[in-house]
């Protein structure tokens, strides 16, 4: 990497320079011409960004930015932006040094691994700039989990690793469940929308204070009539939560789609970044 | 009587020192125990309808509802130490919810409330479980 920044510096005539016997002159040269040769010291730039040390990272990068090639700035400032978390001006970077980003293999697979969890706009965005053949694995690997949560009825789960087939299959039950079916089940049987939506405990809970709230109301409308003051209060407090639980249901199926989605890429991003995560510089 | 004036010039002077060095390690104190600084909950808002249309402002209904909510959030709550499963909790999700999305608003606050017992949490992914065993809710539309 460290040769690669120091031949855009020089320019192409050192790239015949360099190879063959010559080269032990070009050493030479680098030891005694370095700072004349302009380059960003990456070593630094590497221990700046171990160190966390954010603002002279940034302040480094910023004033080679006259000295150096625009694209080796560009390229460690979508490093810089990739480490600290601002999608946007990681992606207005990336896009103006992409050649040289893509070839930093670690880098690109940590971006990848990035933008799985990030906000949909700039995710959309960022894996549509892949190119389709990197000829890495790792990234296809990721980009092919990424497609699946988008079309995940036209992908066959199998092709993701084991770990996250289960989560998969969940992300995809839920894809096909419908909020009107849901609502329409809990206006028959109180709770059942929650159970038909993936929520169990909520069903349980929901189906028995349902049903102690009707119970309640029978027995008072037929002990005390209906146009009983306490009669009319326990009927529209039972109406009130029957009509919220309807309502509820149909919400709660539209959340579980978002959620176990999310839930995917989360573990999508903890496994990948376990399996392939190696440190930016 | 001069021993004593003397005894009380000599306290009051260690004492004023004392302060200084108090005063000089305050910053170091704060800076040492910031992550365990006691920050009061915020104070919760009175239901309001000023960006709401004509007929809301003006339905009595509304403003029982956000007096009912007054009186629980500033009396009951306090007084029984409601504890709810959910971050926003029960009520103040009720208020946020009829806020921005008025009768839809309530029912999903209603709807709320009918699911908050503590089981609750393993309906939900791991991601919508805060590290204080709370579910973060949202407002949905």
């Amino acid at each position: 990497m460290r040769l690669k920044i120091r031949t855009f510096g020089l320019g192409n005539c050192i790239e015949t320079i360099k190879s063959g016997k010559w080269r032990l002159f070009y050493f030479i040269f680098l030891f005694f011409f370095e700072p004349a040769a302009g380059q960003v010291n990456y070593s630094f730039v590497k221990h700046l960004s171990e160190v966390k040390l954010s603002k002279e990272h940034f302040t480094y990068i910023s004033q080679q930015s006259g000295k150096c090639p625009e694209d080796s700035i560009n390229y460690l400032k979508a490093k810089y932006y990739l480490q600290y978390v601002n999608d946007s001006l990681f992606l207005h970077f990336y896009f103006k040094s992409k050649s040289l980003f893509i070839s930093d293999s670690n880098a690109f697979v940590a971006a990848n691994i990035h933008f799985l969890t990030r906000d949909t706009a700039l995710q959309k965005v960022w894996y549509n700039s892949v190119p389709t053949s990197t000829g890495s694995k790792k990234v296809e690997q990721i980009n092919t989990c990424y497609s699946a949560s988008v079309y995940p009825t036209k992908t066959d789960g199998s092709i993701l690793p084991i770990a996250l087939q289960s989560d998969f299959a969940r992300y995809k039950r839920s894809q096909s469940k419908k909020p009107w079916a849901a609502a329409a089940l809990s206006a028959a049987v109180p709770g059942l929308g929650k159970m038909y939506a993936g929520r169990k405990r909520s069903f349980y809970f929901t189906f028995f204070s349902q049903l102690t709230y009707g119970v309640q109301s029978y027995e008072s409308i037929k002990k005390l009539g209906v146009s009983h003051p306490f009669s009319i209060f326990s009927l529209s407090l039972f109406g009130v939560f029957y009509a919220a639980n309807i309502y509820g249901s149909y919400q709660d199926v539209r959340k579980v789609k978002k959620e176990t989605k999310t839930q995917f890429l989360i573990n999508a991003q903890k496994y990948y970044h376990f399996n392939f995560g190696t440190p930016l510089y | 009587m001069k021993r004593f004036l003397i005894l009380i010039v000599i306290f009051s002077y260690q004492n004023s020192k004392s302060q200084t060095v108090d005063l000089l390690n305050s910053p170091l104190a704060k800076s040492v125990f910031l992550d365990y600084k006691y920050e009061p909950p915020e104070k919760r808002k009175v239901l309001s309808f000023k960006s709401k249309r004509l007929i809301a402002k003006f339905n009595p209904l509304n403003y029982i509802a956000a007096g009912a909510l007054f009186v629980y959030q500033r009396v009951f709550s306090e007084q029984i130490q409601a504890s709810c499963i959910y971050e926003i909790s029960c009520s103040n999700y009720t208020k946020l919810s009829v806020q921005e999305y008025g009768i839809k608003g309530f029912l999903s606050g209603i709807n709320q409330l009918n699911c908050c017992f503590t089981d609750v949490i393993y309906d939900y992914p791991d991601y919508m479980i805060s590290s204080e065993s709370k579910v973060r809710n949202y407002l949905a539309k």
